[in-house]
Order: C-alpha cells, then structure tokens, then sequence
C-alpha cells in the first residue's frame, strides 16, 4: 500500500465527514483539511502547480471565505445524519448503486493514452523553445484564450460579488480591531512577513522554466497575503476603488498583450522574444488575478 | 527508524488498497459530493459538497496522465516520463474559478438568509409556496407522486394515526415546525 492510497483513503474519510458533519463550523473546517490533503494527493502526482493552487486558494481562501459567512451568527447547527438517512432512504441507496455502476464502468475504461498535445509541449519543452515552465507554455501559449475566458470569467464572478453586496469593501471591523490590540506580536510578525511574501509570490509568477510557478499560483498567494492582513487586524486598504481600476486596466492590458502575441504569432516569429513576452504576460495575468480575489475577498469580508 | 519501535509484528499485508487509484477515488468522492447535495438540507451544506464535487474532477484529470513514477512536467528529462502538462493547466483554472463559483454562491445565501432567517433549503420553498416545510420536502412529494401513480385508489383505510409527517412513524416527524429558528 503505497502513500498515494493512504492519502485516497483520507480524503474520502474526510470528504464524508465535512459532508455528513453534524455542524457547520466541523463541515467547514473538515472541508478546508479535505482540500489540504487534496494539495497534497497533487503534490504526490507531480502536479506542483495545481496543488499550490488548491492549497492556498481553495483550502485556504474558500474556507476563510465560508468561515466568515457564519462568524456573526450563531453556530448554525444542521440535522444530524442519523434523522437525514432515515428520512431519504430511498436517494442515499439510488446514490450509492450509481457510485457502484460508475466505478465498475470505470474499471472496465481503456487506461488513457499519451495524447499528442501532451507530446507537442514536452518536446518543445525539452528541445528548449520555451523559457517557460510546460505548464505556463500551455496556459499562455497553447490554451492563451481560455486563460483570457478564464480571466473574463473572474472578472465577472468578481462584478458579481460588488453587485451584491451592500458595503464597498471599507476597512476591517471592530472584532479585527481588538485581535490587533490584544495580539501586537501577530501583527508585527505578519507586517514583516508581508515583503517576504510578496517577493515569494513575484517570484511565483514569474518563475523560471524548471520550476513550478505561473500567474494563478503567485497571485493566489498574494491574495493570501490580503486574507491574512484582514484576519488579524494590520491596516489594509481604506477602499478597494484602486483594486479596483487597477483590474480593469491590468485586465485591459492583458487581452492586448495576448492579442498582440497571437497576431503577431510571437513564439515563431521572434523567439528570443518569447520568455520576456510570456513574463509580462504572467506578470498581467497574476496582477489581475489578485487584484479579483482581493476584492472579492475584501467586499465579502465587510459584507459578512 | 528507531531500534526501539520495532513494528515488525504489525502485519498490514492484508490491508489491500491497491484498487484505490485516482480516478476510483475521483468517482466515490464525487458521489460524496451528489450525496451531500441531495441528502442534506441546509444551504452551506450544498455549497461545501458542490466543492468537494470540483476537487473530485480536478483529482480525476490530474491523475488522468500521471502516477508516482512520472516526474513534474518542468523537471522531466524525456516525454514519457513527464506527467501531462496540459491536464494540470486546465486544473488550475479550474480550482480558482471553482472558489469564485463559491464566493458568488456564498454572498447570495448571506443575502437570503439576511432577509429569510433560515438556511434550510425546505423551508426556503415553504416560503416561496406558502405550504408547510414538511409539505415541501421534495423526496416526499415525490413519494407522493409515485405512490398516486402506482399505489392504489385513494379511499378510507385502517392504520396507525399519521404524525405530522404523514408516515406513522414518529422518527421520521423530524424536528417540529416551531423551531424554526434554531434549525436553520
């Protein structure tokens, strides 16, 4: 038994706790560990970049985010399994003859082959065309515009986010206030991290083409650094309106500079240029990226 | 490991869990994740198991074109030994559209909940019809339907005194309809 079957057997163990829990701080909490442990299961598969994703913006930013749904009320608990099996007899059995049937299905599939894009970048990869990570040369090359849809699609779920929302993500509440008085030391400790983890998460989107790093992992730890300066209560932006324009213009200048290198089809026409391009293109993309999560983060948490 | 933990007698070879893969483990948690949706009643519930549902996809692709003996796809020194790239990439999109999805979703249930006080997905629909929560309980209507479809004609017949929730048997009444605030 291998470490990569202990690691499955955890995240069903937890992925039914965080679903069956008996309370909505235990669901929320075993969620967040759930996705910790799926960062690693990534990890485990040698995929350092989704796993850097998942660990530091689903794990960590969607369960601060659930987290401070329910922080001003009281703990909303919920019915326990015990009541809810007995009362949907019938679903929970029709659900698990179906898990039966996809896994059989799914035993009987053909393993799957090497497809020939997989092909495509690691040759290109190892002949040394890119200067960039196989990973970031599929986002920003082979798959350029369903990053820039993605982007879009941030963009919108932030516009979302401000639409719905009453404040216009003003300043911490008293509750940070007083963490940040009685706990100085918190403060002071996370107001000197806060270079070191902007200079890590620089470092992240620019990457180099060995190591694992990209636009999305960098900003999702510069949000992080956002998430954690609200929690404890260190000064933060006074209105999101500078986060705000600066989205929208970076966004701008990010689908021009995607249609400039498709245009002028940059990677065979001059590429020399092409690791330089793909950096400012990272460097756009990440911008962007974090300028989204902050703001949806900093108008859900005055919202909430 | 240390002379003196010896764990020689723990014998763990009948502990087989080599059928446990990626993609099996991909398809049991995203039943999990239905089973979270389908079963459970309160709002954030839905929201915590539709995530669930996201990691068992981005787990599925992700273990698509990999295993433990490839390597990294930037520290690779032939294509097959690489996992795939091009799965990873996609992933990645994937997991932060997955948490805007949630954030979305969630300043809606704050909204609704502001304005309705509950989180329960069969009382918001009380709310919306005007019937009692216990009427609209969904797997109840349906069983509803399916006994008027198949059962036979309705007509006065001898049983046990219907509780409230129409069965005969108190263990599934539930918690009773005036505790609407404490169970959301």
């Amino acid at each position: 038994m291998g470490l990569e079957q202990l690691v499955f057997a955890f995240l069903i163990v937890f992925a039914l706790a965080a679903v069956f829990a008996s309370s909505l701080k235990r669901a929320i909490i075993t969620s967040g560990v759930f996705g910790l442990w799926a960062a690693f299961a990534y990890l485990l598969f040698h995929a350092p970049d989704v796993a850097v994703s998942e660990a530091v913006v689903a794990s960590s930013l969607g369960t601060v985010l659930l987290i401070l749904t329910i922080r001003n009320y009281d703990d909303l608990s919920v019915p326990g399994i015990g009541q809810m099996i007995w009362r949907r007899k019938g679903a929970d059995l029709l659900i698990v003859g179906a898990c039966a049937l996809v896994l059989w299905l799914t035993a009987r599939a053909p393993a799957v082959a090497v497809a020939p894009m997989q092909e495509q970048v690691m040759a290109a990869h190892l002949a040394g065309r890119g200067g960039v990570n196989p990973v970031t040369s599929v986002l920003l090359h082979y798959r350029v515009l369903d990053t820039v849809l993605e982007a879009l699609m941030l963009l919108i779920a932030v516009l979302g986010v401000m639409h719905l929302t009453r404040s216009d993500g003003r300043a911490a509440s008293a509750e940070n206030r007083v963490m940040s008085e009685r706990h100085p030391t918190l403060v002071t400790a996370l107001r000197i991290l806060t270079p070191v983890l902007v200079v890590a998460g620089a470092a992240l989107i620019v990457g180099d083409p060995n190591t694992p790093g990209g636009g999305f992992q960098g900003a999702g730890l510069l949000a992080a650094v956002i998430v954690g300066r609200y929690l404890v209560g260190a000064p933060g932006p006074r209105s999101t309106r500078a986060l705000e324009t600066l989205e929208k213009v970076i966004f701008v200048l990010f689908v021009l500079s995607v249609a400039v290198y498709l245009l002028v089809g940059l990677r065979d026409v001059a590429p020399e240029s092409y690791p330089a391009w793909t950096i400012v293109m990272n460097g756009l993309l990440g911008l962007k990226v974090f300028c989204g999560l902050s703001i949806m983060f900093l108008y859900f948490a005055s919202e909430a | 490991m240390a002379d003196w933990l010896d764990l020689s007698w723990l014998d763990l070879s009948w502990l087989d869990l080599s059928w446990l893969d990626g993609t099996t483990t991909a398809v049991i948690l995203f039943f999990i994740g239905l089973a979270g949706l389908v079963l459970r009643k309160n709002m954030m519930i839905s929201i915590i198991a539709i995530s669930i549902m996201n990691t068992a996809i981005i787990l599925a692709f992700v273990t698509f074109g990999s295993s433990t003996a490839h390597r990294s796809p930037a520290a690779a020194t032939t294509v097959a030994q690489a996992a795939d790239p091009v799965p990873q990439a996609l992933m990645i999109t994937s997991v932060v559209i997955g948490v805007a999805i949630q954030a979305v979703s969630l300043v809606l249930i704050l909204g609704y909940y502001r304005q309705h006080k509950t989180l329960d997905w069969d009382e918001a629909r009380s709310l919306r019809e005007g019937v009692s929560p216990a009427e609209a309980d969904p797997f109840r209507r349906a069983r509803a339907a399916l006994g008027a479809l198949f059962g036979p004609a309705p007509g006065p017949r001898p049983g046990p005194d219907p509780g409230p929730d129409g069965n005969g048997d108190p263990r599934d009444d539930g918690p009773p309809t005036g505790t609407r605030g404490s169970n959301p």
